[in-house]
């Protein structure tokens, strides 16, 4: 047999249709003989020529080669449209077109003419019929493949496709047990806005899903250009925002982003300011870009020890900074451990000087024996969404789900089902922080051409539906009786996660503030994460996962410090927050709320979760060395006022008491217990008294 | 013979005359257990030649009357001459009693309760009167009050042949099913040809969840009567119960050439389809049950699940609102049509509806409001 070199291209979805090229077996060469081909003089000379226009566009064995062959092979089919050797190569380019319907019809005259018109001409049409949901004559041509061929010869070769056909099977199988049961979702065209007749695919959104970072090889791509290995444009990365109305707009070219070649996004952090994209040239390579202000930054490559000279093609980063994951196909891992098969997920974790750390394979209850991809970190730190050829994959990539536990192992991946996944290849995926939304490419009929960026709602399990019967069980009565209903838990699952966001903004300007932003949690004592606002928007947003007591200190140059205080229980299910902070100069009168102070009830001892907000206190007067203050006490209506006199100001003093501990000089402090003299709030409601009870710092003087 | 007393013991036993008072499908047999004795009346012959009461007996004669008319199934002046008794004796127990034995078989059920209540008051011991007041309140469904007075009557050695029986129903009614079938047992053994007790035998066991005796006794009573359709359709309901839907669709059928206007058996019918996906043949039995009953809330519901299954939404939705217009207490009828409006991604009215479904009492709504304050 002839054997083709394939050559490796650049683009990400080049890359993807190498893979499945090379599942085709494409080293199997099949001729059109000329005197077989010819019918009839009348028009055979065209026809003929048509017939090599296409072999030159087949032969190349690229994806753009076979879609060109296409409309020649059916030139020449016009003339003769019964000619075995023509069905077979026109059904090649139909299957890599994902023209499965059309694939199938050839193929099977194609054997019909002439049984052996090429040896995998069975497994071909197996895989055509898989593709186009005939699973079960999938099986049966696919084992009559398997039964032909191992009979025929026993060398490597043959046992690849063997092993490929076996393997269909098994996702034939997986296919018909997931289309009998299928996910309750409603997958939606985000619409012309964002899709075009050209491909779209790679969606990356932020966690709140008001921005998309997407692939498109359309029309206006930077360069003007098309790739000469399948002629269609060159990648460039379009963004598109979510207004109030919850439409997309349109979508906009990155111009400061894309180059003449490929450009295509990979990974995008939840907050939006770090976007991951790919370079396919020479190998696959992971850049990164940050959002400053409204710009972007020149894409920078990450480190050697995640680029290496493997293929690196996805990216993800956890909502709290520390872990990276992305995809290689690299042989090793940095300790030494073997890929389990092709493309594998790894990750790393960031270390105290906050660079990544060693890269580590995330192990077999993720990697198969076969190629996993694009994987996706959801900002509650502990579900991801990967895609997968193994497990019970019902064909080429399936779109899994798996959960981290405390221990950091993770759960057998879950397939997500039917319609999401399908026969073909559905990569790409991302969730949205509620859990409820995803985002993915795939083909489908109310697409504007190719691939097309679609957003699944996923609606859970199916819910309960209560027949009604009743019988006469009694012969001597009349009453009817019904059987009890006994109510099955229906387990839906939700997020417990909640995305805070808003705005940092100056207090008299209103003009948006590049603040640095730092989450504690309050009784460990850890940072969680520290990030910033956008210096040209003020937009901040964070993901705090349920189960903790948060303290988050927003800080910029020259202003006070502001602090909230979130305290959000382990049973708390997906929210979102709008909180706009308002950042004070440092100014004589100017005071803030301490929002991160905790006493023990009814007392004036401080509660260990306090440290970190009086650790932020004591920072802060240490960059303002002369900086006098005055810490108030205040409490709530409840009471008497001697009571909440005595307790407020006991209360101040062992701040005051903590910050000198801690070195600042008595002279700049002051304490005032203010009772219930100073609400903020009304004393008519649980929460205004709980706004009522607080501590705060007033600046009496800065130098 | 004259100014001479005879003595007439008028003893008559009451032939076993079935009297019954209609209770829905089925009948109570209740005179079996009455056995109403004249009592004995001191007589002497007038100079009429008349058979006059001695003095003082007057009450007793109208008594005896009574009863007379009681046998002759002339309950009106049944009534009236156990009122003449009670009016001249107003502790004669066993004309409270009687009377109201009278009153039940006219369908009084409230004065014959009273009456009842009364003879006991003035002699605990009479079991028939215990005995009647039993059946009163379980044809009252207050079951709690009949199981007492049967419970009563037994104790007290009434001997009828369905006491077993009905104590039986009343602790099955009572969700006592232990108790229930070991009445029914005894009530077999006095009554192996009662295909009632058979029948109520197999809901015993329905309800204890051991089918496949449920299946068996089921048979029995349709072996000893083949034309009751509730037994066939009982049978059905287990079928469908075992997953068994052919078989369970065979019985409803069968209980319809019996009966084919029982609206249950062809409701029950209509579900079993509905899980062998006979959708179209579904809805005909639902549609021919509110063809019987326009008011039937459950052949509602069942069309709007049939129609959910055939994701025809909208028909789905019409159907739950008319069983909600019918019954507006029917919690998981609002459930249901939350979860059409859901697939027609009519999320603000789904959860509107989730919220009503919750406040009835059904516990599942509340998980399908995790998403209300976040969709579109």
């Amino acid at each position: 047999m002839k054997i083709t070199k394939i050559i490796l291209r650049s683009s990400l979805l080049i890359l993807f249709s190498y893979f499945m090229i090379q599942g085709l077996n494409a080293q199997v060469d099949v001729e059109i003989d000329k005197k077989e081909f010819k019918v009839r003089k009348n028009g055979f000379k065209d026809a003929w020529k048509a017939v090599k226009y296409g072999d030159d566009l087949y032969e190349a064995i690229t994806a753009g080669g076979f879609r060109q062959a296409i409309s020649f092979y059916e030139e020449a089919e016009r003339y003769n449209g019964n000619n075995p050797e023509l069905n077979y190569k026109l059904g090649v380019c139909y299957l890599v077109d994902l023209q499965v319907d059309k694939a199938v019809g050839r193929f099977e005259k194609a054997v019909k003419k002439k049984p052996g018109v090429a040896p995998d001409v069975r497994y071909l049409l197996g895989k055509a019929y898989h593709n186009n949901y005939k699973f079960d004559k999938a099986i049966d041509m696919l084992t009559e493949f398997i039964n032909k061929y191992q009979s025929s010869g026993n060398d490597d070769f043959d046992k690849k496709i063997i092993d490929k056909a076996k393997r269909k099977i098994e996702e034939c199988n997986s296919a018909k047990v997931l289309v009998e049961s299928p996910t309750r979702v409603f997958i939606d065209n985000l619409g012309p806005a964002v899709n075009t007749k050209y491909p779209e695919y790679g969606p990356v959104i932020t966690a709140d899903e008001s921005m998309v970072v997407f692939t498109s090889r359309r029309e206006g791509t930077t360069g003007d250009a098309r790739d000469e290995s399948d002629f269609q444009y060159y990648e460039d990365l379009y963004v598109s925002y979510r207004d109030d109305q919850e439409r997309w707009g349109n979508a906009l070219n990155m111009r400061d982003l894309n180059t003449d070649g490929h450009d295509a996004s990979i990974g995008l952090s939840y907050d939006g300011q770090i976007l991951y994209t790919y370079n396919g040239t020479p190998t696959g390579t992971i850049l990164a870009s940050e959002l400053e202000g409204d710009q972007w930054s020149k894409p920078k490559e990450l480190s050697k020890h995640i680029n290496t000279k493997a293929h690196e093609t996805s990216a993800t980063v956890s909502a709290d900074g520390k872990y990276f994951y992305f995809v290689s196909d690299c042989e090793k891992d940095d300790f030494g451990t073997s890929s389990y098969g092709g493309k594998d997920i790894y990750f790393c974790e960031k270390t105290e000087k906050g660079k990544w750390g060693k890269v580590k394979n995330i192990g077999t209850s993720i990697n198969t024996q076969y190629n996993e991809e694009a994987c996706f970190i959801h900002p509650d730190g502990v579900s991801m969404y990967f895609s997968s050829e193994g497990f019970n994959s019902m064909g080429e990539y399936d779109i899994f789900k798996t959960t981290k536990d405390s221990l950091g192992n993770w759960s057998d991946p879950e397939n997500l089902g039917y319609p999401v996944n399908t026969p073909a290849r559905d990569v790409f995926f991302v969730m949205a922080g509620s859990g409820r939304y995803g985002y993915y490419s795939t083909v489908r009929e109310t697409g504007y051409g190719g691939q097309d960026i679609y957003r699944i709602t996923f609606l859970g399990p199916e819910k309960l539906m209560v027949e009604a019967i009743e019988d006469n069980l009694m012969a001597s009565l009349n009453a009817t009786i019904s059987d009890k209903v006994v109510e099955q838990e229906v387990k839906i699952e939700t997020v417990r996660l909640t995305l805070l966001k808003g705005t940092v903004t100056d207090a008299i300007s209103r003009q948006p503030i590049k603040a640095d932003i730092e989450i504690v949690d309050n009784e460990k004592n850890e940072i969680v994460t520290l990030t910033n606002s956008n210096s040209s928007t003020g937009k901040y947003m964070l993901s705090l996962p349920s189960g903790k007591n948060y303290g988050i200190s927003v800080k910029a140059e020259g202003y006070l410090f502001h602090s909230e205080n979130f305290n959000i229980p382990a049973a708390t299910g997906y929210q979102e927050v709008i909180k706009d902070v308002i950042l004070s100069k440092v100014g004589v009168g100017t005071k803030i709320v301490l929002k991160n102070i905790f006493f023990d009830y009814n007392k004036s001892t401080l509660r260990s979760e306090s440290y970190p907000e009086l650790e932020r206190l004591r920072k802060l007067l240490d960059s303002y060395s002369d900086m006098r203050i005055e810490i108030g006490g205040h409490t709530d209506n409840r009471g008497a006022l001697k009571y909440n006199t005595d307790l407020s100001e006991a209360r101040a003093k062992a701040v005051v008491d903590y910050l000198v501990s801690a070195g600042i000089g008595r002279s700049r402090l002051e304490y005032k217990g203010y009772a219930y003299l100073q609400p903020i709030d009304t004393n008519d409601t649980d929460d205004g008294r709980q706004q009522n009870r607080r501590v705060e710092f007033k600046v009496l003087s800065v130098n | 013979m004259n100014g001479k007393h005879l003595i007439l013991s008028l003893i008559v036993f009451a032939l076993p005359a079935m009297i019954f008072a209609q209770v829905g499908e089925q009948e109570i047999d209740t005179a079996q257990i009455i056995v109403p004795t004249k009592v004995v009346v001191d007589t002497t012959v007038n100079d009429a030649d008349n058979l006059v009461a001695a003095e003082g007996q007057e009450a007793q004669l109208a008594y005896n009357s009574g009863i007379d008319f009681f046998k002759g199934g002339n309950y009106k002046q049944a009534v009236s001459q156990f009122t003449t008794a009670i009016d001249l004796n107003p502790d004669f127990a066993k004309a409270y009693m009687n009377r109201g034995s009278a009153l039940f078989q006219m369908n009084a059920l409230s004065q014959a309760s009273e009456d009842l209540q009364k003879a006991i008051e003035l002699n605990d011991e009479l079991n028939a009167a215990h005995y009647m007041l039993g059946i009163i309140h379980m044809k009252k469904q207050e079951y709690s009050e009949a199981q007492s007075a049967l419970q009563k009557a037994k104790e007290q050695n009434f001997k009828n042949p369905k006491l077993d029986y009905y104590l039986g129903v009343i602790a099955f009614m009572n969700e006592d099913y232990e108790s229930a079938l070991i009445a029914f047992e005894k009530a077999i053994k006095a009554n192996k040809k009662d295909a009632m007790i058979y029948n109520d035998l197999a809901s015993t066991y329905r309800k204890m969840e051991k089918n496949d005796m449920a299946i068996a006794e089921y048979t029995k009573a349709i072996e000893l009567d083949k034309s009751n359709a509730m037994y066939y359709s009982n049978r059905g309901s287990v079928y469908r119960i075992q997953e068994k839907h052919e078989e369970a669709i065979d019985d409803y059928t069968k209980a319809l050439e019996i009966d084919s206007e029982y609206k249950l058996a062809q409701n029950n019918r209509g579900v079993a389809k509905m899980h062998l996906k006979q959708y179209e043949e579904a809805i005909e039995d639902f549609e021919a049950v509110v063809e019987v009953d326009r008011d039937y809330a459950y052949a509602y519901n069942n069309l709007g699940l049939v129609y959910y299954r055939m994701r025809n939404y909208d028909e789905a939705i019409t159907n739950f609102t008319k069983a909600i217009a019918l019954d507006p207490s029917y919690g998981y009828v609002y459930l249901h049509r939350g979860n059409a409006k859901e697939m027609l991604r009519k999320f603000n009215d789904a959860c509107q509806d989730w919220e009503k479904a919750l406040e009835l009492g059904v516990k599942n709504a509340e998980s399908y409001l995790i998403y209300c304050n976040q969709e579109d």
